[in-house]
C-alpha cells in the first residue's frame, strides 16, 4: 500500500510553477537596479575656529603659552603645505606636479608630530582663497589620518581629527 | 527519413518541455536581495553628477539629514532652491552672502519652531555643505561664514566615500 501511494504521487507533479515569482523578481530587479545609489555619500566634520583657535591660528604667540605645547597650524600655499607650530614653521612639503602636493611627505611630518604629543587632536588648516576645495579635502583627510602598512596591511591611525578652517592672505 | 526524426522529437518533447529555470532563479534572486540590501529609502541626496561633483574622502562617517546648502560652478541652493549666483558672489569682498543668510534665517527659525513642538528633537543648528569640488575656497568661506551667522555652527561637508587603496 505505502510504496504504490508514493510512486503515484511522484509521477503525478514534478516542479513547482516558478513563473509568478520569475516575473516578480524580472519586475524588480530593473528597478532596484535604476535606483540603486552606488556611490556612498559621507560627512566630514568641521569645527569653526572658536576664540582660542582663531588666537592659535594668529601669527602671534598667545601669552602664557607652555613650550611644549603643539599649536598645529597647516597653510595651504602656492610654494607648499607649511606646517606650522605657532608661528614656529616646522615642515614645508613643497608641490610635486602643477596642482597636486606632497601629501605623502606632509603625512609622515603628521605622523611625527602625532607621536610626539599624542593628546593633542586640533588643528588649524590654512588656506589661501584660491585653493581648489578637491585639494583641501585632500589635506583634511591627510590631516585626520594615516594609513601605515604593516606587515603587507593597511592599519588607519587617527592624527587630528578636529579641524578648523581658516584662510590666509 | 521523415518520419523516424518526427518521432524522436516527439519522444524528447513527451518527456520534457520545461526550460530549466532554476540557476536564472538564483541569480535573479541574490541579484534582488543584494540591491535591496543596498536600497535607502531616503533617496539619493547626491545631485546629478552633470551639474556637480563632491571631491572624494575618506571618512567614514555618515551624514545626518539636516538643512543642505548646494555649490555649484554657478549657483548655490538651499534646500534646493536656488538662492544666488557664484559668479556675483565671488566678486564682492564681503564675507556674508546676504540672500543666503535670509533664507537660512528663515530656515533655523523653522526649525526651532518645530523644535519647540516636539520633546524629541532639539534644534542643533546642523548644515551640511554640498559643494563642486572644483569651487575656490574663497567661496566656501563665505558660504560657512554665512551660515555660522545664521545660527547654523555644526557644518559638516558633504563628500564622496573612497576606499582606502
Amino acid at each position: 500500500m505505502l510504496p504504490r501511494a508514493r510512486r503515484r504521487k511522484h509521477a503525478e507533479s514534478t516542479d513547482i510553477d516558478l513563473t509568478p515569482y520569475m516575473n516578480l523578481l524580472v519586475v524588480l530587479a530593473p528597478f532596484l537596479l535604476v535606483t540603486a545609489v552606488f556611490e556612498r555619500l559621507a560627512a566630514l566634520e568641521i569645527y569653526l575656529p572658536q576664540p582660542t583657535a582663531a588666537e592659535a591660528a594668529g601669527t602671534a604667540k598667545p601669552p602664557g603659552q607652555q613650550e611644549d605645547q603643539l599649536l598645529l597650524t597647516i597653510s595651504i600655499a602656492e610654494k607648499g603645505i607649511l606646517v606650522a607650530n605657532g608661528a614656529q614653521l616646522v615642515a614645508l612639503a613643497p608641490p610635486t606636479g602643477p596642482n597636486g602636493y606632497d601629501l605623502a611627505a606632509l603625512s609622515s611630518t603628521l605622523q611625527q608630530l602625532k607621536s610626539r604629543y599624542p593628546s593633542v587632536d586640533n588643528a588649524v588648516i590654512l588656506s589661501k582663497g584660491n585653493v581648489a576645495y578637491e585639494t583641501l579635502v585632500a589635506v583634511m583627510d591627510t590631516t585626520r589620518e594615516a594609513f601605515v602598512t604593516v606587515d603587507g596591511k593597511k592599519k588607519r591611525y587617527i592624527l587630528f581629527p578636529n579641524i578648523s578652517l581658516g584662510e590666509v592672505q | 527519413m521523415r518520419s523516424p526524426r518526427l518521432s524522436t522529437r516527439r519522444a524528447v518533447g513527451g518527456m520534457s518541455t520545461f526550460l530549466t529555470l532554476t540557476s536564472l532563479v538564483d541569480l535573479f534572486t541574490n541579484l534582488v536581495l543584494f540591491l535591496l540590501y543596498n536600497f535607502s529609502a531616503e533617496g539619493s541626496s547626491i545631485p546629478s553628477a552633470e551639474r556637480m561633483k563632491l571631491p572624494e574622502s575618506l571618512s567614514q562617517q555618515t551624514p545626518r539629514t539636516t538643512v543642505t546648502v548646494m555649490v555649484t560652478q554657478s549657483d548655490i541652493f538651499l534646500e534646493g532652491k536656488r538662492i544666488a549666483d557664484t559668479a556675483s558672489v565671488l566678486n564682492t569682498e564681503e564675507l556674508l552672502i546676504p540672500d543666503l543668510k535670509k533664507e537660512l534665517d528663515y530656515e533655523a527659525e523653522r526649525g526651532k519652531y518645530f523644535a519647540n513642538m516636539t520633546t524629541a528633537k532639539t534644534f542643533e543648528g546642523r548644515i551640511t555643505i554640498l559643494g563642486d569640488k572644483h569651487i575656490p575656497f574663497r567661496l566656501l568661506e563665505k558660504v560657512m561664514f554665512t551660515c555660522s551667522q545664521a545660527e547654523f555652527g555644526q557644518i559638516d561637508l558633504g563628500v564622496i566615500r573612497k576606499e582606502v587603496t
